[in-house]
């Protein structure tokens, strides 16, 4: 057979995914796409586009037991892990806490300021609030301020942060209210950068949270982070005033 | 607790978060399971096929990209890879579980399962659907249930060329409704 016939390769590439071809045919083409990158590309092509199918398979609950054998199979968390949950749960988690305890007094402060100056745009108490933010091991690795009053937020790196070629950091707010999805800051690039906020925004960010994730290169195609979050902290007021 | 896609635990993983490999096996084993033992049609080696898709999911999660499909469709090629390397192996041989006799006339998704699947499977669905229902059905066993070109000859019946051609035709057809 003429393995360089486009038809042919494509109609391979697309049974080698379907399933169909099986046994020393399968072996075959798998030896072939050892030898042949684009060969490789095309054929997973075909198997990403295909094995979305798996998505709507008819589900069948597998005994509890199965996971555990996973565990067990994957053999003991990492030290560090076992003192605090995964990076997700922690940073949901913890912002909840914030919001909880630190930004409680904040919130309650903020949320009198608007009842007593309806009409007036609504504007935090302080003007000037910073926010450090860690990584997994509790390192800083950025540290932001914001200009309440018009929005800007400065962002500097102390801790410099490689990442691959085709990927890129993308800040996010994380909005105070419950359930509101975090709203993409933009992609950042080199070791600072300024971002104008609008003043929703702004006022959000005064009582919420940054965290920064991993994203494709040009940041997150869905709106939403999809890669892991590497740095996230909340923001305090700079300005410390006497009770 | 936010919701989180499976690509996002997906990613997580990578970063050697393991909660979020729990929260991706409560997202997507039952799935992977039906769908392993469809395939394999015994529990016993169902479980090992979903046990080792997930410990190279978890070793491999640093290479899933995004950009070229869902988490979803990641994982069940490796799913699938691991079936059939396991049906290779034993030639078929294996005694068929008696709960699994009774085979499905389609076994393709119903529609409960289609609100779940997500934007991706609801559209290679809605390619699926465009096909004629002889072609399909053939498409959903060989997907579904693993079979060859000459086991969905048996099972329709229809003569094994005619299978080839609906199975060719309907791969092409579907590769034009989704790239559209």
């Amino acid at each position: 057979m003429n393995y360089q016939n486009p038809e042919l390769r494509d109609r391979l590439a697309a049974e080698y995914a379907l399933g169909t071809l099986r046994g020393a045919a399968r072996r075959r083409f798998q030896r072939l796409m050892s030898e042949d990158s684009t060969l490789r590309d095309l054929t997973l092509n075909w198997e990403m586009r295909l094995n979305d199918m798996a998505a709507i398979a008819k589900p069948v609950t597998p005994r509890p037991q199965l996971w555990q054998a996973i565990e067990r199979a994957l053999g003991p968390v990492p030290r560090p892990q076992h003192e605090r949950p995964g990076l997700l749960t922690w940073l949901w988690e913890s912002l909840g806490f914030w919001r909880a305890s630190t930004f409680g007094a904040a919130a309650v402060a903020a949320a009198l300021i608007l009842f007593i100056a309806v009409g007036r745009p609504p504007v935090a108490p302080e003007s000037r609030y910073i926010a450090v933010l860690i990584d997994e091991k509790a390192t800083p690795v950025l540290v932001a301020s914001l200009e309440a009053i018009d929005g800007k937020l400065s962002i500097k790196s102390v801790k410099p942060t490689t990442v691959a070629a085709n990927q890129d950091l993308e800040l996010w707010l994380l909005p105070p209210q419950q359930g509101a999805a975090p709203r993409s800051l933009g992609v950042l690039k080199g070791m600072q950068a300024l971002v104008k906020l609008t003043q929703g925004d702004a006022n959000d960010l005064t009582q919420g949270a940054l965290a920064v994730s991993l994203e494709p290169s040009g940041g997150s195609p869905t709106g939403a982070p999809t890669g892991p979050v590497l740095f996230s902290g909340a923001i305090v007021p700079a300005d410390f005033q006497e009770p | 607790m936010a919701e989180l896609s499976r690509e996002s635990m997906l990613l997580a993983c990578a970063a050697g978060d393991r909660t979020a490999l729990n929260r991706l096996y409560t997202a997507t084993a039952s799935h992977l399971f039906g769908l392993a033992l469809s395939i394999l049609r015994r529990r016993d080696l169902a479980e090992d096929a979903v046990q080792e898709t997930f410990l190279q999911v978890w070793r491999h999660a640093g290479s899933f990209d995004v950009n070229r499909g869902t988490a979803m469709a990641w994982m069940a090629r490796i799913l699938r890879n691991r079936c059939f390397d396991m049906l290779d192996k034993r030639r078929r041989e294996m005694p068929l579980d008696p709960a699994f006799a009774e085979a499905r006339e389609d076994p393709g998704p119903g529609p409960a399962d289609l609100v779940a699947g997500g934007e991706s499977a609801r559209r290679l669905h809605n390619c699926m659907n465009e096909i004629e229902a002889n072609a399909r059905q053939c498409l959903n066993l060989a997907y579904y249930e693993g079979l060859t070109m000459e086991e969905i000859a048996k099972r329709l019946p229809a003569p094994i060329g005619t299978v080839k051609s609906w199975v060719r035709r309907s791969l092409i057809r579907l590769k034009g409704c989704l790239e559209r």
